[in-house]
């Protein structure tokens, strides 16, 4: 788990690391997709929103075709079926007698005519007694057609034809076990029974099967949408669903739609929201009813909204791609210029990507230029500050010569005058030494041998000077010989050495040279058994402060040291440890740097040598 | 950048998967198969089927299945029934609906259909545990029985009942007989015969030359199934049934008939719309949740003052379905 969440921190550290890299490309990118993809969903939504309405707006008009054909096709049923019963009441029964066997045939001959669509055709007396019918059959024991709706309707609205709900016909029996569905269309009719005149009620059972059968088709394939058939009281006269209705699995809101007039209207019906279109029909009243419930649209909406989504994502995905490749074609130049600027910063190179655009190209142009000035006025700085640096090593350096100079040449002076030739001799070769190393041809950066050759030479003159009144030894291993040093860093410690530490003393002074090296650092001792120091004068020694009592060649300590440190960093010099009455024991150290002649030019200029590891802050 | 990079493409491996995804759904949105669900019958085109299969057919288009009914002649055993269930099976049916005919191994392929497919039973439960459809048929006799009563004014006594029965085994019609003999309890009727037609075929005799014998001749006759129903009703028809006033069960417009023209005093007519829209109703959940529950459905008793009320009508609509 834990490896796990390592893994997911270091891809989010690298991801957050390209991000801060590419910052450009990722704005940029991040920028124009959000953009896209704004486009792309109001677009999305707007076709969708059009798709919806045209979807919508297709249905309605659809649904109001079929509701006027079948509305027309009902009509012409009906029409056709008012038509027979006209042909009946003026055609047959005006014409005839009541008991001709004319009558009958003709009713026959009417029926026949129109037994697609007529079950049967009858005439009763306004007393309910059957006059005629048509096919000829038995009348049911049991008819009692004086209670029938149709008959009471016929009887009650004289003038008018009557059209029932749709009914199991129970008037006449035969050997079939059959039950036919029927709309009876009744009517009062004038009769004329051996001359006189009366009233009978004339029906015509139509077949209920043709208007099931066009209701059928309309309701054919078309999903959750229905079409239904109610009286104008709300009574179902076809439904689909029918049977599930009169079992109560599900129900109708038949009597509210059927109190609507035509049109169109949306209601909420246990629970679903549904549109509901309405057309009454003709001679009946009768409502036409087409209901769409809203999962009906969403179904039609469903295909629309995945093409929606689907052309959304594929928008995106070119976006993506598009947005990458013109992010990258920006934001390649300025990121490359970007990268040259970091390696130029951190010293990996020094060329300024010069590319890109022309307003890219100018400002890579111009970074170059102020590079090229800055790097010009650096080196100016360096070249002056080394010079500087000389001058101040050679002011130092002068500040030796004149004063030691004019104590040998009068020691000299002593000797020539006190007939002391040879010795003085002596004395001239031994300061001639001195002053060949002390010059050495202007260069600052001597070896240690060199170094040492003349400490022995100034030591020799000291000691003619003084009469040897004091020992010196010089024990420097031959393998520090070839080693850098700052020259004439020795001599004075010696002076200082004779001065402060063996001259006057009781006993033998003694001073020892001694050298040797530590962790690459090389430690060249100066030390003597004089008088030694207190703590506090040893820790002003090195400060330069001009309190402190100096005396001697007017080279003091804080000369060495600084030229020490100029020429190898803080962390050389010199390292004071004195004891009083015991002695004082004076540290050169210096770094390893063997001596040849590109290291000695490299730390002339105020370079350390490639390869040295120690001391390198000096730059 | 290479972080940038792997980003950048798996944004458009996850865009391009979704894509196929909302293909793929277009796709099988428009080329979905409705589950097959069949149905197994003795006689399936026989007209007393006729409001079973026109509950089906509206079920299965209420609940989007594809419903086969076998086209089934009459079963002389299990075997026959069986032979068809494999056949339905074979032919991709997912759900059985069976009628289990009355016999020795019926349960035993009923068991095995079941391992195979989802099985459930209609009318009879063959004593199996499958889910079932189908009417509680005892009560159903004891409906009928308070008709009888209620036409004797609340008494038999001193009235003699015969009892046609289809097959003495089909616990169908055990139970309707009863649930009859126990509401007459008290009626003090007396039981003159009952007439097993199954074990009359077996003997290559009519229930009709039976009726029509002097020698079982009863006050009231009460036939279990439609099919002795109508028997009695033809011979009622025909006068020969000694006065007897003919009650029973039927699913036919036949058996209405008798009623209709006074051959018989009334008719219990199972609801067998409500049986058979419940079954592919049961099966199409089944597919679709896995939830199942047994279902029992009612009848209602038809005489001849209330066949032609405009509720009973829809009886009748049912039963001419063809």
């Amino acid at each position: 788990m834990k490896k796990i969440i390592g893994e997911v921190q270091k891809f989010a550290k690298r991801v957050r690391g390209a991000q801060s890299l590419r910052g450009i490309q990722s704005t940029l990118m991040l920028t124009f997709t959000t953009l896209s993809l704004v486009i792309a969903i109001v677009l999305g939504v707007i076709f969708y929103n059009r798709f919806q309405n045209a979807s919508t707006e297709y249905r309605t008009v659809t649904t109001r075709t079929v509701m006027e054909q079948t509305g027309e096709n009902l009509e012409n049923y009906l029409a056709g079926m008012c038509r027979i019963s006209d042909t009946a009441s003026y055609d047959v029964i005006s014409e005839n007698e009541i008991g001709d066997t004319e009558l009958s045939k003709e009713l026959y001959l009417l029926y026949e005519a129109n037994t697609d669509s007529v079950r049967s055709i009858a005439l009763y007396s306004d007393t309910g007694r059957l006059l005629a019918a048509a096919p000829v059959a038995n009348e049911k024991t049991n008819a009692e057609v004086k209670r029938q709706p149709w008959f009471k309707a016929a009887i009650g609205e004289m003038e008018n034809f009557h059209f029932s709900t749709p009914h199991i016909q129970n008037l006449f029996s035969d050997d079939s076990t059959r039950y036919n569905w029927v709309i009876s269309l009744s009517r009062t009719v004038d009769t004329t029974d051996q001359g006189t005149p009366g009233q009978g009620v004339l029906l015509v059972d139509m077949n209920y099967t043709g208007i099931d059968r066009m209701m059928e088709q309309i309701n054919d394939s078309t999903g959750p949408q229905y079409y239904y058939l109610a009286a104008p009281d709300g009574q179902i006269i076809y439904h689909p669903d029918s049977m599930q209705i009169y079992e109560g699995i599900t129900s109708e809101n038949s009597v509210k739609e059927a109190s609507h007039a035509d049109g169109i209207y949306h209601e909420t019906y246990h629970g679903e929201k549904r549109t509901v279109f309405v057309r009454t029909i003709s001679y009946t009243g009768w409502k036409l009813i087409s209901v769409i419930p809203e999962r009906a649209m969403i179904l039609g909406t469903v295909s629309n909204t995945l093409f929606i989504l689907l052309f959304i994502l594929l928008t995106l995905m070119m976006v993506l791609i598009v947005n990458r490749f013109a992010a990258r074609h920006i934001s390649k130049p300025i990121l490359a210029l970007s990268d040259s600027v970091q390696n130029f910063e951190a010293g990996k190179g020094a060329d300024i990507y010069i590319g890109g655009s022309p307003e890219i190209r100018h400002l890579g142009l111009s970074i170059q230029r102020s590079y090229d000035e800055i790097e010009h006025l650096m080196q100016q700085i360096v070249e002056e500050q080394n010079i500087r640096r000389k001058s101040e090593m050679d002011a130092l350096q002068s500040q030796i010569n004149p004063h030691f100079l004019y104590n040998t040449l009068d020691s000299i002076t002593w000797m020539v005058e006190g007939g002391k030739n040879e010795e003085a001799s002596y004395m001239i070769s031994q300061l001639a030494r001195l002053l060949r190393i002390s010059l050495s041809k202007g260069r600052n950066i001597i070896s240690i041998e060199d170094e040492i050759r003349h400490a022995k030479s100034y030591m020799n003159i000291q000691k003619v000077r003084y009469k040897d009144s004091f020992a010196v030894t010089f024990d420097v291993p031959e393998e520090l010989m070839q080693y850098c040093t700052v020259k004439l860093v020795i001599q004075p410690l010696l002076e200082n050495a004779i001065y402060y530490g063996v001259e006057g003393m009781d006993g033998e002074g003694e001073i020892r040279i001694f050298g040797e090296m530590k962790e690459q650092t090389i430690r060249i001792h100066v030390q003597d058994n004089g008088i030694g120091m207190p703590e506090d004068m040893v820790e002003n020694l090195l400060t330069g402060d001009e309190k402190v009592h100096k005396r001697g060649s007017g080279v003091g300590l804080v000369n060495v040291n600084c030229r020490l440190q100029m020429a190898f960093g803080e962390e050389y010099g010199l390292k004071i440890i004195s004891e009083p009455d015991e002695g004082t024991d004076v540290m050169i150290l210096l770094p390893a740097i063997p001596y040849n002649e590109e290291n000695r030019k490299l730390l002339e200029q105020g370079k350390f040598p490639p390869e040295t590891t120690v001391g390198k802050e000096l730059r | 950048m290479k972080a940038g990079k792997g980003a950048f493409i798996a944004v458009e491996c996850v865009l391009g998967a979704v894509c196929i995804l909302l293909i793929a759904l277009m796709l099988t949105g428009k080329s979905e198969q409705k589950p097959r669900v069949s149905v197994v019958i003795e006689n399936s085109g026989d007209s007393s089927w006729a409001s079973l299969r026109y509950g089906m057919m509206e079920a299965a288009e209420d609940y989007d299945v594809d419903l086969t009914i076998a086209n089934t002649d009459i079963f002389f055993d299990a075997e026959d029934m069986n032979s068809e269930m494999q056949q339905e099976m074979a032919d991709g049916a997912r759900t059985l609906i069976v009628w289990p005919m009355v016999d020795d191994h019926t349960k035993q392929y009923l068991d095995e259909a079941s391992g195979r497919v989802q099985v459930i039973t209609i009318g009879s439960d063959a004593d199996s545990d499958l889910p079932h459809v189908g009417a509680d048929d005892y009560a159903l006799g004891e409906k009928l029985a308070q008709k009888i009563l209620s036409d004797f004014d609340g008494s038999l006594q001193g009235k003699t009942m015969g009892i046609l029965i289809d097959n003495a085994a089909d616990s169908e019609q055990t139970e309707r007989q009863k649930g009859l003999k126990a509401g007459l309890a008290k009626s003090g009727v007396k039981y003159a015969w009952t007439l097993n037609r199954e074990e009359l075929a077996q003997n290559d005799q009519d229930t009709e030359d039976f009726l029509e014998d002097d020698h079982y001749a009863a006050d009231v006759i009460v036939a279990l199934s439609d099919r002795d129903f109508q028997e009695a009703g033809n011979t009622a028809k025909k006068g020969e049934l000694h006065g007897a006033v003919l009650y029973g069960f039927g699913s036919s417009t036949a058996a209405v008939s008798f009623v209709d023209n006074g051959e018989a005093a009334a008719v219990l007519v199972p609801d067998q719309f409500r049986m058979g829209y419940e079954a592919v109703h049961m099966a199409a959940e089944s597919l679709e949740s896995g939830r199942i529950r047994n279902v029992t459905v009612t009848g209602k008793i038809l005489d001849r003052d209330v066949i032609f009320e405009p509720k009973n009508q829809q009886i009748l609509y049912a039963l001419s379905r063809e």
